[in-house]
């Protein structure tokens, strides 16, 4: 297919982004060609929502309906959500337990690996109808993903090209990733946000350190970061996935009181760190390239899927976590500690604003671009401060690889890594 | 424990105007007035549908004293960014399910709109129910606990301001 090979992309070194990659119906259908059914490993989900055999959840791969579960085999398999027969729903619950998964247009019978098993009047009634001899219930499977696992985390992918998971993860991410499932997880609960805006603009935001100390001023006041904070951010080697990470500002840990007077709270509850992890990190942000973050602030643990809708339009689904050994005080911390992330989280919420105020600000401006400054336009790699783009220019380059647009694949020859 | 239909409906009337005002504080912005609607050792939660078949559901606002109320209203005025919006409240079935111990349970349904305060464009923003329990203190009935349980779990943006 021919989408929109003309996008003109200037920028040599990815510090300009042509504003037509945010609205353009075009793009976003070669987005899920080239890199949502390509060669990338999407976030599916944790193995700690499907313990048992026949558990199941329903969930998108992009904007793919798909079904992810756990068989007697006890491995887990991921298939897209629509029969092999007429293209209808065959799950057609949020979540759950079930033997089987049958489509209740015709009743075809697929088992937890997306095999068919039963097809209704396959020999007709008494000689009369039926399917064709040389039916073959092998050759009518659901449409499966490849299905690898790090620790709790399940990831999915429709390509056979792909590296291994722990090659793409690396171990720039592999760390961080073992810090947050340091110990077996619990599921606590679900938080999901529909954002009017473009899924990547999004992503952008969450390698993006800049705005951690300007926009999220309730952040800064409480000393859970300082007006500079104090972090970097880790690259993997294509530079696009993230490691970002900010420490406490260095008198404030477990010193909440000393905030009451300076910003006069009155219940600091949401604020107080236990310290499970013997490092002096408040917020650790985990960005895997194209669709999930791992995020911990303070003791607020979280997954965070970005699941397309349309071009100006996506939802975030976090799964809240806590771990099987927690006490009841560290588990109800973790509750209050919602007041940072989510739909009504103080840091969060302003997240999703500054996506949808890109959105409204874009309209009829394609020829326009947006500008990435902040830490050079140079080489892309790791930084030992957080007041840098880096992280954001990793992830168009990444992009405009896979999408393989004509005007950019001489550019990524002028970085290294390729 | 009272049948329903035995409470004394001057009461009942009572329980039905909190809701009215508590709707009408929000609604018109006066979110200043919005902790006092609760006793000190109150339990505030906003619980998505999702959520509500875990052993305990988790809440995406949570608030376990007045104190916190009061915080989150600071917070909103004077530190947080979001969309701009206007809040309509239309409660309705508001129901005494059980009176136990002077704690009235009771239940109602509710429709909240959001007006974009920029475009003028208004939304279905949320769907759901509150299931309260609320006590009576010289005659004026308080929330001891108020649980918005939330049809419309894909929240629209964001939710800074309580429902």
């Amino acid at each position: 297919m021919n989408y929109n090979d003309d996008l003109y992309w200037e920028s040599k070194n990815f510090s300009n982004i042509p504003l037509s990659v945010f609205s353009d119906e075009n793009i976003y259908k070669r987005e899920i060609e080239k890199i949502f059914i390509g060669p990338v490993w999407l976030f599916l989900g944790l193995e700690a929502e499907i313990p048992n055999s026949g558990d199941f959840i329903t969930n998108f791969a992009g904007d793919i309906p798909i079904v992810v579960n756990r068989s007697k085999d006890g491995n887990i398999y991921a298939f897209v959500n629509r029969c092999a027969h007429r293209s209808s729903t065959v799950v057609r619950e949020l979540r759950g337990n079930s033997k089987n998964h049958t489509c209740i247009y015709h009743r075809w019978c697929y088992n937890h690996k997306g095999e068919l098993t039963g097809v209704p009047y396959q020999k007709g009634i008494n000689g009369k109808g039926g399917l064709p001899d040389d039916f073959n219930k092998n050759s009518h499977f659901l449409k499966r993903l490849k299905v690898e696992l790090y620790k709790g985390a399940i990831f999915g992918s429709f390509s056979d090209k792909v590296e291994p998971l722990l090659d793409y993860l690396g171990p720039e991410i592999i760390k961080p990733l073992d810090r947050f499932f340091s110990k077996p997880v619990e599921v606590l609960g679900y938080m999901r946000q529909r954002i009017d805006g473009n899924w990547k603009s999004y992503f952008e935001n969450l390698t993006d350190g800049i705005h951690a100390g300007l926009l999220h001023q309730l952040a800064v006041k409480m000393g859970l970061w300082g007006s500079t904070p104090d972090g970097g951010i880790k690259l993997d080697r294509y530079g696009r996935h993230s490691h970002y990470y900010i420490n406490y500002l260095k008198d404030t840990k477990y010193k909440g009181e000393y905030y009451k007077n300076k910003f006069a709270l009155n219940d600091l509850t949401f604020s107080e760190t236990v310290d499970e992890w013997d490092d002096d990190i408040s917020t650790d942000t985990i960005s895997i390239f194209p669709n999930v973050m791992f995020a911990t602030v303070s003791n607020f643990l979280m997954t965070e899927q970005i699941r397309l809708v349309n071009p100006g339009e996506f939802e975030l689904l976090s799964i809240v976590i806590g771990y099987k050994e927690d006490s009841p005080i560290l588990r109800k911390l973790r509750q209050h500690q919602v007041a940072w992330l989510g739909p009504a989280g103080y840091v969060a919420l302003e997240d999703s604003e500054a996506g949808s105020l890109i959105h409204k600000a874009i309209k009829g401006q394609d020829k326009e671009h947006s500008y990435l400054g902040y830490g050079g336009h140079g080489k892309i790699k790791s930084s030992d401060n957080v007041l840098t783009e880096i992280g954001v220019r990793g992830f168009w380059r990444y992009y405009c690889y896979l999408m393989d647009f004509d005007s950019t694949r001489d550019n990524l020859k002028y970085l290294d890594s390729f | 424990m009272k049948s329903t239909y035995n409470i004394d409906l001057s009461k009942i009337e009572v329980i039905r105007l909190l809701f009215y005002k508590y709707a009408q504080c929000i609604d018109d912005s006066n979110l200043d007035e919005w902790p006092n609607f609760f006793v000190d050792d109150c339990l505030y939660r906003i619980i998505p549908k999702e959520n509500e078949n875990f052993e305990e559901p988790f809440a995406i606002l949570y608030a376990d004293n007045k104190n916190q109320l009061k915080d989150r209203v600071f917070i909103i005025k004077k530190a947080l960014v979001y969309s701009l919006r206007y809040y309509r409240h239309n409660i309705t079935n508001i129901f005494t399910n059980k009176i136990e111990d002077g704690i009235y349970h009771v239940t109602s349904n509710y429709v909240v709109y959001s007006t974009d305060q920029v475009s003028g464009q208004t939304i279905l923003f949320s769907v759901g129910k509150y299931k309260s329990e609320i006590i009576l203190k010289n005659k004026k009935p308080y929330f001891k606990k108020l649980d918005v349980l939330v049809d419309t779990f894909s929240i629209q943006r964001q939710m800074p301001i309580p429902l």
